[in-house]
Formats: C-alpha cells, sequence, structure tokens
C-alpha cells in the first residue's frame, strides 16, 4: 500500500486493485466495463464515501462486549440507531413460533396451488422428545405427511380436471385423521385406485361404453 | 344388459352397510372400516353409485381453518337409491343363493 499524502489522506491510487477470492490483481484492459467503472470510482476519489478515508486498522479493533454495540454511530443516526443484541433464549422461543405458523401458510398456500382454497394440510405433528434432561416438545413435520401428499397429487391428476378439488378435499380430510405409515398406505391404496376412479368418473356408470366391469358391469 | 346393475362384492358390502344406517351419513374412511373394505377400493365405487343417482354427498358444515383440518364429505343413499338398492342386493343373494345350490362347496359348506 502506498503512504499517506501531504494532508495526511490516503491517496487515491491509479489503478483499484480488484480482489478476487483474496489474490489481488490488475483490471484486465479488455474489460471495458471495469475499466469504466474504476475510472468513475477514481473521480470521485474518497469523496464518495465508498472507500474510507483513513485506514480502519489505525487502532486497536474495538473490543466485542456481548448485549452492547461497539459501533460509533454518527449523530444524524438518531432513532434509527440500531438496537443492542439481546440474545436470551425466552424471546428467540417466542419468535421461532413464526417458523411453524409459515409451514402452516406454506400448506395452504400448496394446497390452494392444486385448486381447494378451503382446504387445509394436516396439522404437524407434536411428537414429544424421550425423555431426557431437557424436557420439551417439539413440532415435527414427518416425511410420511409429505409423501402421502405427493401420492395423493398424483392421484388427483389422473381424475378429471373439474372433479379435482372435490376429490383433493376429500382426501386430505381422510388422510388428516391417519397417522404415520397408515398416511402412506392410505395414499398408496388411493394411487392403486386411481384408474378405476377415473373411469367411474367419466364412464357411463352403467357400463355403456366398454368401461362397465369395475365396479358394475353391464 | 346395460339398464341393469351387476353388483361386485365391494360394491354389496357398501350398500349393505349404508342400507344398516339410514338415518346416517358416513364420510369415507369411516364407510371403508364399517364396510371392511379397502380405502382405494371404496371412491371409485361411491362415485359411480353417485353418478347412478342411488348416492347423494355433502360438505360437512365446518370452517376448515378454525377446526385445523379439511372438511369431510358425507355420503348416505337417497330415497330412490335405497329402494334400488335393496332390489339389487335381493337379486344378487339370490343369485348366489342359486350358485350355492348348484354347487354346495363353493362357499365353504353347507349352511
Amino acid at each position: 500500500m502506498t503512504g499517506a499524502g501531504e494532508d495526511g489522506r490516503q491517496p487515491v491510487p491509479a489503478v483499484w486493485p480488484l480482489s478476487m477470492g483474496g489474490h489481488q490483481s490488475a483490471p484486465k484492459v479488455t474489460d471495458d466495463v471495469v475499466v469504466r467503472v474504476l475510472a468513475g470510482l477514481r473521480s470521485t476519489g474518497g469523496a464518495s464515501g465508498m472507500f474510507p478515508r483513513h485506514p480502519s486498522s489505525r487502532g486497536p479493533l474495538p473490543r466485542r462486549v456481548p448485549g452492547s454495540n461497539p459501533m460509533h454511530l454518527p449523530p444524524w443516526a438518531g432513532p434509527h440507531a440500531p438496537l443492542p443484541v439481546a440474545r436470551d433464549a425466552a424471546s428467540i422461543a417466542q419468535h421461532a413460533s413464526y417458523y411453524f405458523r409459515g409451514y402452516q401458510a406454506g400448506a395452504r398456500v400448496a394446497v390452494q396451488s392444486v385448486g381447494t382454497p378451503a382446504a387445509v394440510l394436516p396439522s404437524p405433528v407434536i411428537v414429544p422428545l424421550p425423555e431426557s434432561g431437557r424436557r420439551s416438545s417439539r413440532v415435527r413435520t414427518p416425511a410420511t405427511i409429505a409423501s402421502a401428499m405427493r401420492l395423493v397429487g398424483v392421484v388427483l391428476r389422473f381424475i378429471p380436471e373439474v372433479e379435482r378439488p372435490r376429490y383433493g378435499e376429500e382426501f386430505r380430510a381422510e388422510l388428516a385423521e391417519l397417522r404415520g405409515l397408515r398416511q402412506l398406505a392410505y395414499a398408496a391404496r388411493l394411487l392403486v385406485s386411481a384408474p378405476a376412479l377415473r373411469r367411474s368418473l367419466r364412464e357411463d356408470p352403467l357400463g355403456g361404453k366398454g368401461g362397465g366391469w369395475w365396479p358394475f358391469a353391464g | 344388459m346395460a339398464s341393469e346393475v351387476r353388483m361386485t362384492l365391494p360394491t354389496q358390502l357398501v350398500l349393505r352397510t349404508l342400507l344398516d344406517r339410514p338415518d346416517q351419513e358416513l364420510y369415507g374412511l369411516e364407510l371403508s372400516a364399517a364396510a371392511g373394505l379397502a380405502s382405494g377400493t371404496l371412491h371409485p365405487i361411491l362415485a359411480r353409485l353417485e353418478r347412478l343417482g342411488w348416492l347423494r354427498s355433502r360438505w360437512e358444515e365446518l370452517d376448515p381453518h378454525e377446526a385445523g383440518r379439511p372438511r369431510r364429505r358425507y355420503y348416505s343413499l337417497t330415497p330412490d337409491g335405497a329402494e334400488k338398492a335393496r332390489i339389487a342386493l335381493a337379486r344378487a343373494s339370490s343369485s348366489v343363493d342359486r350358485l350355492r345350490a348348484l354347487r354346495p362347496g363353493l362357499s365353504g359348506g353347507s349352511a
């Protein structure tokens, strides 16, 4: 680095070095855009505020005290100054509930994308942790729910589009009453019988045109 | 014949379950448990019977967001459907009886 100028300011280098992955190198002449940007920065000098007028490593770094903000704020910051960081477990736990609300909101969006605005997904299963030193409960969304919902989505693609909202909500209501692997088994059975459901919804119920073998035959 | 309905065993089970509970509406999971059928088997049958007009269905009167679960779809026999179901079941059982008379060992022994 070059030394300080006559007025004590850091002189502006003729060509700003580029830092790429920790390695500094001069900009390539062929990169016209970069050269122009650097030329613009150079013309503004230190007055632009993008570069420090004084090297930050002049004195020892401020000692970080947990709970207090060591940053010296300008007087104009006023009420916009950031509050000191508080890391207490109760506050974090209180705000973590938004994470689970986010799950439910996301689930509603997923249902609406299928076409049933009034439906909701099954609520997350509350699974208590095993007995240990820390007694608490946590909300867990088992992978079986997600897998079962994916299977139901496949089933809905089999049936006519006009029937999808109705059967989507109906299947989800029944899925919500089951737990664990029963949800997956239920969805798998629906998938197996999806072609039969499709035929039942599309063809003559009295078995008119070649589709009367299930569950009736004409 | 296209105008007649040949009843499979699962269809008979569904109709018998609904006829046994004339004043009760059942949703899919409840109906499949009562009839002893797998959930996948039930819905195609219900769809056919509903298209025939033998069944009617309605949504549960419930706010899903308040209840935290989707609404159920309840099924019940229409008066006309109940009458036709009785006739169809009687015809189906007489066919089984005739079959039993012809081949006594078919159904697992004499009753």
